[in-house]
């Protein structure tokens, strides 16, 4: 199959500035390859601002860090806007070549599992996550899918959870419209709330749950004592990265942690088994 | 389906903290047409020398979840530690054999969220658990986090470790430089007990010269059992992150 060079091993992050947090990333290099780094900047809807070919060169088994403000002001990008950005590691070996002709075991050896890092800063503060897999969501290799059980939402006075989805891709001209279906549930497995949104390509979401909690009257009577709910959540057309995000508003202080993929939960819920439980819960949502 | 053992991760609980743990009834999602069959979360907490102190099970409903303060779990039943594991397991509730109720089903393994909540300067810092009791032993030289660790208005740095193993273990830590790898300072946590947790810091007076750092160590108790670490700045403030 062709697989575009930068879209070999990617991390994509989406920047923070509506919360006044700058962003920097660590990428690690776990291809077995030195590589180049390149980056493509894209605004929170995934429209395509700037392609950056040709940030630094990333060692086999070192780190790189990046200081996306810096990125930004480098490449006369407003750096108060907020911004989805995919990094990439291309190895050596193919920087001269556009597309590469690359067999499935070749490619996912070299997505491995990179864990690569992203803190969000002020002058005071960090908070952080480092992640592994990015999704493929190439219609070649794979769409795959997003099942998301999520027993982690907070909202209080002082609290709230927003959810950052991120839709990117392995495909270079990449137009998949992501439909995520999500529901909020108390501690008795109640759904209070139900929504339907759509993820655009290269976009990144952010589902701010307070906001969507003040559509519904009473609705502290469907969170627990400790300001706990449940989220779940369901995509069929595409896998998407969901990423949590706790806040002390009134503090500025926050928390981000990447969810576990259902393998985590059961070892065989890949292949069709995961497809019949998506579609299960596509039509019975 | 096999119950594979269970999942812990450490808590924090003295004047300063305290650990909000939060679980889904992921057996009813991954397997929703199995409906009307109750399920039991069986938690357990260990102490500093890694005794159980305690042993509860709630029973979660299709779709149901539970969250729970130790702070007043611990409180209800009398019992003062400040640090320790806590331990989840899902259990179907049936006489029946699970293979034929839940025939699709692998191994499964309770995963469950903490919330480390700060008492005072309200901090929080939300993390999954890294492995189950036993896990797979730590099979190489050393372990390098992938987190670059910025030095700006940090006041201390604290590395929790949890210890998932039945026997006890020792782990020696170091921050490093991040471009060369030469080691900046080490510190050791000596016999960690079996299933608890422990702590050591780093004041900056060590690594105040540095912008940024990285954490090694020679060992882990398990093969998945990286250490936490904790961001103290210099308004007291925290940020937790795994490995």
């Amino acid at each position: 199959m062709l697989v575009h060079r930068t879209k070999i091993n990617q991390f994509t992050v989406a920047t923070l500035n509506f919360l006044s947090f700058k962003t920097r990333v660590c990428l690690n290099n776990k291809t077995g390859y030195d590589g180049l780094v390149n980056c493509f900047i894209y605004g929170h809807e995934g429209e395509k601002i700037k392609e950056v070919p040709n940030i630094g060169k990333i060692k086999n088994n070192k780190s790189f860090l990046i200081d996306v403000e810096n990125l930004l002001s480098e490449n006369f990008l407003f750096t108060k806007n907020d911004y989805v950005l995919t990094f990439g590691i291309v190895p050596e070996q193919f920087n001269n070549i556009e597309y590469i002709n690359i067999d499935k075991e070749l490619l996912f050896k070299l997505i491995g599992p990179q864990d690569h890092f992203v803190e969000y800063y002020n002058e005071n503060y960090s908070f952080g996550v480092l992640y592994n897999i990015p999704p493929i969501n190439h219609k070649e290799i794979g769409m795959g899918s997003l099942l998301l059980q999520a027993p982690k939402i907070f909202c209080s006075q002082e609290l709230n959870t927003r959810l950052m989805i991120l839709n990117p891709s392995a495909q270079f001209e990449y137009k998949t419209f992501s439909r995520l279906k999500y529901k909020l549930l108390n501690v008795a497995g109640e759904c209070f709330l139900k929504k339907e949104v759509i993820i655009k390509p290269n976009s990144c979401l952010i589902l701010d749950i307070k906001k969507t909690l003040a559509e519904i009257k009473n609705y502290q009577d469907f969170i627990d004592e400790n300001d706990f709910c449940q989220l779940q959540a369901v995509c069929e057309n595409s896998t998407l990265i969901p990423l949590t995000i706790i806040s002390d508003e009134k503090n500025n202080k926050h928390t981000i942690e990447h969810s576990m993929p259902p393998i985590a939960y059961d070892d065989l819920m890949v292949g069709e088994r995961k497809k019949d439980v998506v579609k299960w819960h596509a039509e019975n949502w | 389906m096999l119950i594979a053992s269970p999942v812990a991760q450490l808590y924090i609980n003295n004047e300063e903290f305290d650990t909000i743990f939060c679980i889904g009834n992921f057996l009813s999602f991954f397997s929703p047409k199995i409906k009307n069959l109750p399920v039991e979360c069986r938690i357990a907490a260990t102490n500093s020398k890694g005794i159980f102190l305690l042993k509860k099970v709630f029973e979660l409903n299709y779709n149901g979840s539970l969250s729970l303060s130790i702070k007043k779990l611990l409180k209800e039943e009398n019992i003062q530690s400040e640090i320790g594991l806590i331990l989840c397991q899902i259990y179907p509730k049936t006489n029946l054999r699970l293979e034929e109720i839940f025939n699709e089903s692998g191994k499964c393994f309770s995963h469950f969220f903490i919330l480390y909540k700060s008492m005072t300067n309200n901090s929080i810092s939300l993390v999954h658990p890294q492995s189950t009791i036993g896990g797979k032993p730590f099979t190489k030289s050393e372990w390098k986090s992938n987190q670059i660790i910025s030095t700006n208005n940090l006041k201390e740095l604290r590395i929790y470790q949890a210890n998932h193993s039945e026997t006890n273990k020792s782990v020696k830590y170091f921050l490093c430089e991040p471009e060369t790898g030469s080691i900046i300072c080490e510190n050791s946590l000596e016999s960690i007990e079996a299933m608890t947790a422990k702590f050591i810091s780093f004041d900056k007076s060590k690594f105040f010269n540095y912008s940024n750092l990285c954490l090694k160590t020679n060992n882990l108790p398990v093969g998945n059992g990286k250490p936490l670490v904790m961001k103290i700045f210099e308004d007291d403030s925290f940020t937790i992150i795994h490995g």
